[in-house]
């Protein structure tokens, strides 16, 4: 399955829809639409993964990576998570509490 | 690593097997997670244990792939050439083992997580052990039949 992306805005945070399924075959494309997201100064990042059906450890290493460098310049990155798999593999690796993780997007940029 | 010698097999030899051989490309790794889910839904499981298995059988077998970009240390060029990956699901009720190696000779290019840390550093790494810790009974490492294998087993129910 492929993946694909759009670029939106919520107030001040940037938003990353993901649809699709992240692996070590998609994870570059996610990285370099992180990156792209994560110049130009501080600023809030919402990735939308309610459209994923599958991600894995490679897709959440991105995630972390970006995570990182946007705290790095005081912004953030959130999550907005609402199937019941993908919450599963952010809890057993311990990043639902390393992530802000809301069920929608705009409850994610709002916090 | 969690231990591989702890749980038994099922009783009786478990003829059913899938083998898969695939081109080392990542695109292809949905194919051994299809493969994974199809089997995973002959044996019986649940389907949060189907999807269980289908993350856990990526997660084993993106060990062996090269990522699609370059690694620092790659030579110009792009990556080097892995050998095949074969992919082996065998199962009984209740129970599913996946193994998976490259098909290439013992300390081919490409063996388990070498171009993958170099690209994305040990987070992945050790995102990909707390996931199969997590969802599996057994995983681990095994030497024999050709070359280094990556194992995994589950039985129906919790993990223990």
């Amino acid at each position: 399955m492929e993946v694909s992306f759009d670029e939106t805005e919520e107030g001040d945070a940037a938003v990353l829809v993901v649809r699709g399924e992240v692996d070590l075959s998609s994870a570059p494309q996610l990285r370099q639409r992180l990156l792209g997201l994560a110049t130009g100064g501080p600023r809030t990042v919402v990735v939308d993964l309610t459209g994923v059906s599958f991600i894995d450890s490679t897709g959440l290493g991105v995630l972390v990576s970006a995570l990182k460098r946007l705290r790095a310049e005081g912004g953030d990155l959130r999550l907005a998570v609402d199937r019941p798999q993908i919450a599963k593999v952010l809890e057993i690796t311990g990043l639902d509490t390393v992530f802000l993780v809301a069920p929608t997007v705009e409850e994610a940029a709002r916090r | 690593m969690r231990g591989l010698a702890s749980q038994p097999e099922p009783a009786g030899d478990p003829t059913d097997r899938v083998v898969l051989v695939l081109p080392p490309r990542p695109e292809l790794l949905a194919v051994a997670r299809l493969a994974a889910a199809a089997v995973a839904s002959q044996a019986g499981l649940s389907l949060e244990e189907i999807e269980d298995l289908r993350l856990a059988v990526d997660e084993l077998c993106s060990r062996f792939l090269p990522p699609a970009i370059a690694a620092p240390g790659d030579q110009p060029g792009g990556a080097p050439t892995a050998p095949p990956l074969r992919v082996e699901l065998r199962f009984a009720p209740g129970w599913l083992e996946a193994r998976c190696r490259l098909e290439g000779p013992p300390g081919s290019v490409g063996g388990p997580g070498s171009r993958r840390e170099r690209v994305w550093g040990g987070e992945a790494r050790a995102l990909s052990d707390r996931i199969l810790d997590a969802l599996v009974d057994e995983h681990g490492a095994d030497e024999g039949g050709g070359g280094a294998w990556l194992r995994l087993t589950h039985r129906s129910g919790p993990p223990s």
